[in-house]
């Protein structure tokens, strides 16, 4: 098993590499527009060219690829903080150290300085978001598919293919129709301070609330379908027909496998929330990571798009592994 | 052995037909069924409905956009009719939809039968392509591609292929080799059967129960995905209706009026639940056999 962990540890820093050049060669493409977009769209053109050459911009895709991941390391310095390109970037932390990820030309701000405060916040989202969808799912579905065709079933079902039919954004909108236009009982942006009136607590509810209910009502629907599969297997026919109690049939052996294939699902939710977090956090104004997401792509700011798809991808990857070894022990039939 | 070939391609082709045709028993997915038809046939209708034109402009009644005689639904915060422009819209979501679903299914199952039937290095070079982009979390993805390529209809096809193609292979590939050990594959190995032979009527026709419902719920997704690009100002481009876009637009007046943001956002939801509903009934119909 540590050899497996390992090799899929190895695998899974090619991957991050692999991603970020994905990244890094579809935002850098055009190596102009890096330059201007340090300057800003009023910076005269003889600016902008002198930058360009100072930041040898003109060289390949992979040259300058390596050159961001020399960054990274450590082993270069940051070109845009040098002194002679009077363009003020100063990082506290110094020009070479590991883990630098660059200058942000959309906040003018050192990536770790903006990066890991959003980070924070979103994480209190999701841990949020999380720590309501797995029991409410988990409980919900399992009932559900106990008992596949009841009345239960019909009820529980219906109403989880609702909640998963309503994207993010539609459920904000219908939500903040509801309660802040119509009862005027929560507030309608969440930007986590108090100068609006709301306590930080009432601020979190309605964006928990659309995180949690879109992606509970998708777990749901994973675990009864589990649920009900193994329900229907011989060796649950077997236990019940030499006189099992019900609750020992699902207890032993219901239960155990029918929550392997959800187990995945929920680790891999995880992966999902960091989506969803991009359109809730735009919807409900939240300082969190997915907006400092879309706003950095939207202006092209390619250190920090860098930056936070390198930490998405490392969420997502860990999580992933994570997921694979619980299956490997949950399943024996997985390890062969 | 040719006996054999035609008796396995008659059951593998048999038990296809017979979900669809055991629909009606499902409640759940003829409503599904239902509500998908509304829209197709409204998409179908829309250049001979008699409606106003989804993108002309009328000032006259912006001072009280609510429902009227002359626009049932009322009008945008730009004063343009919204039953038209909900109509037009929908009809872009079911062009755009399926043909990116579709060709990602060609994609995605020839890349998970690979994988799953050959192992090795060809598992391992699919699987690890896959896993890069499945590490994206979706929207990150379509967020940076679209911010790059720029946002247009084919753009968002070529997004969603990218994007889907490699969760439908994982799942081929986790059926191939769960169905790798079964008897029947065994069989066909002691026949001498061709590797192609075994993938395209052994293998395949027997992931098609998890695959159906996947099918359709991708639809579903697909469907959400157009929305919230379009929601966040990676959608279609102005002034074409674009259900995303016009709640977008609308959010800035939901203090005020608050229907204009409503009404797409109930006819998105309402296509969603369609192919959900149809997805779930396909499930348990598919479950009884």
């Amino acid at each position: 098993m540590t050899r497996y962990i390992l090799r899929r540890a190895a695998e899974m820093l090619i991957t991050l590499l692999v991603a970020s050049f994905l990244v890094f060669f579809v935002t850098e493409f055009s190596p102009g527009s890096v330059a201007r977009k340090t300057l800003g769209a009023y910076a005269p053109q003889e600016a902008v060219d002198l930058l360009y050459q100072k930041l040898h911009l003109n060289d390949s895709l992979p040259v300058r690829y390596a050159r961001w991941l020399g960054v990274l390391t450590g082993v270069v310095a940051d070109p845009l903080q040098d002194p002679a390109l009077k363009l003020d970037f100063v990082d506290p932390r110094g020009d070479r150290y590991f883990g630098n990820f660059g200058y942000s030309t959309l906040y003018k701000a050192p990536v770790n300085d903006v990066l890991w405060k959003r980070l924070g916040n979103t994480a209190i989202l999701a841990g949020l978001a999380l720590a309501v969808i797995v029991p409410l799912s988990l409980v919900l579905g399992a009932l559900a598919g106990m008992n596949a065709g009841s009345l239960l079933d019909r009820a529980l079902s219906t109403v989880s293919i609702v909640m998963t039919s309503i994207p993010e954004f539609a459920l904000g909108v219908v939500l903040v129709a509801i309660f802040v236009v119509w009862l005027h009982v929560l507030p309608g942006t969440s930007p986590l301070n108090t100068s609006s009136g709301w306590s930080i607590a009432q601020q979190l509810v309605l964006p928990v609330a659309v995180l949690a209910i879109y992606d509970a009502g998708y777990v749901a629907r994973m675990v009864r379908t589990s649920m009900a599969e193994v329900m229907a297997k011989p060796y649950v026919r077997t236990a019940v027909l030499k006189g099992l109690p019900r609750r020992q049939v699902i207890m032993r052996h219901a239960l155990r496998n029918a929550l392997i294939a959800p187990f995945t699902v929920i680790l891999l939710q995880i992966n999902w929330l960091i989506g969803g977090v991009v359109v809730t956090e735009l919807v409900f104004a939240y300082p969190g990571f997915g907006r400092m997401l879309l706003d950095a792509s939207l202006f092209g700011d390619v250190s920090l798009i860098e930056a936070a798809t390198l930490i998405a991808l490392f969420v997502a990857t860990a999580t992933q592994l994570l997921s694979d070894v619980g299956y490997r022990i949950l399943d024996p039939q997985a390890r062969r | 052995m040719s006996a054999v070939i035609t008796a396995a391609a008659e059951s593998a082709g048999r038990a296809s037909p017979s979900i669809w045709r055991r629909l009606p028993s499902s409640p759940v997915a003829m409503v599904g069924l239902g509500i998908l038809l509304f829209w197709i046939v409204l998409a179908i209708l829309a250049p001979v409905l008699p409606m106003l034109p989804p993108n002309a402009q009328d000032y006259a009644v912006l001072g009280h956009p609510g429902s009227s005689a002359k626009h049932w639904l009322g009008v945008d915060p730009l004063g343009r009719d919204l039953l038209s422009r909900i109509i037009w819209g929908g009809r872009t979501v079911l062009e755009v939809a399926p043909i990116a679903v579709i060709i990602a299914y060609a994609i995605g199952c020839a890349m998970g039968l690979l994988a799953g039937y050959y192992g090795g290095w060809v598992d391992a070079g699919i699987s690890r392509a896959s896993d890069v982009i499945l590490s994206f979390p979706v929207v990150v993805l379509y967020v940076i591609l679209i911010a790059t390529i720029g946002p247009s209809a084919v753009n968002i096809v070529v997004a969603v292929v990218l994007a889907s193609a490699p969760g439908i292979a994982r799942i081929v590939r986790g059926l191939v080799m769960s169905l790798m050990h079964q008897e029947f594959v065994a069989a066909a190995y002691l026949r001498r059967e061709t590797d192609l032979f075994v993938m395209l009527v052994e293998l395949l026709p027997n992931c098609r129960g998890p695959l159906i419902t996947d099918f359709c719920l991708r639809l579903g997704y697909t469907t959400i995905t157009i929305g919230t690009l379009g929601f966040l100002g990676l959608g279609l481009p102005p002034p074409n209706p674009d259900w995303g876009g016009m709640v977008k637009q609308a959010t800035s007046m939901i203090t005020v009026f608050p229907q204009m943001s409503l009404y797409p956002t109930i006819a998105l939801v309402s296509l969603i639940l369609g192919f959900n509903l149809l997805a779930d009934g396909v499930t348990e119909l598919s479950q009884k056999d």
